[in-house]
């Protein structure tokens, strides 16, 4: 995957459980591209957010919040 | 990745579900129920309306927006991610495989003894119909399904 690359993954278990998942975003992003698949595929049980998903996204340049 | 949303499957979409079906049975084998759309089909289905589906013990229920007969021959192809296809093939066991009408929406239901990898091929059928539509007014697409060693089947949108 290139750096710029966002990509969804969706991931269904023997069981019926659902797991959708986003990949290379930042922010607020990776809300507005999951929210559709979730809201149509049933109800959110559970979310966990991945460390970039904190990465503040100014001006097209990232900053990490925390960086020295 | 950035987020991680688990999901509990509901089909929100039954039109989709419908077209899932077809895609993994053929046209010819559902049976849908006669309106003028799936919404109203659903309708009719809610009312008692819908197609007659024959449950366990030959009782017969009119409450099916889809159905697929027991008896009905399928052969579901999966691509592995070790690599090659994974012929899954069968009958639909004793009850019909039924898309049904409830107060509390529609679901699948299905024979006990079904082959719970058709069951995920499903799930996965309708999964990517549903993503499709989604994709589409994202400027993404959608790849093949591929099923995984521990039968989990990942669908990819780029």
């Amino acid at each position: 995957m290139s750096m710029s690359e966002t990509v969804i993954i969706i991931k269904i278990s023997p069981s019926g459980e659902i797991l959708i998942e986003g990949e290379g975003f930042q922010g607020d992003a990776c809300d507005a591209a999951l929210d559709p698949y979730v809201r149509q595929l049933g109800a959110a049980r559970e979310t966990r957010r991945k460390p970039e998903y904190f990465r503040r996204v100014s001006h097209g340049r990232i900053v990490r919040v925390g960086d020295e | 990745m950035s987020k991680v949303v688990k999901v509990g499957l509901e089909i929100r979409n039954p039109e989709a579900f419908v077209q899932a079906l077809r895609d993994v049975f053929g046209e010819a084998a559902v049976e849908v129920a006669s309106a003028e759309s799936i919404r109203e089909a659903v309708e009719k289905a809610s009312r008692g309306e819908g197609v007659a589906r024959r449950a366990w013990g030959g009782a017969t229920f009119r409450d099916a927006v889809a159905v697929v007969r027991a008896g009905t021959n399928y052969t579901v192809r999966l691509r592995q991610e070790a690599g090659g296809v994974l012929e899954v093939r069968g009958s639909i066991p004793y009850s019909d495989l039924a898309l049904v009408a409830r107060e509390e929406g529609v679901e699948l239901v299905a024979d006990h003894y079904t082959d719970p990898r058709l069951i995920t091929a499903i799930r996965a059928a309708y999964v990517r119909r549903v993503a499709e539509g989604i994709a589409r007014r994202q400027g993404r697409r959608v790849e093949d399904p591929v099923l995984k060693e521990n039968g989990e089947i990942v669908v990819i949108i780029r």
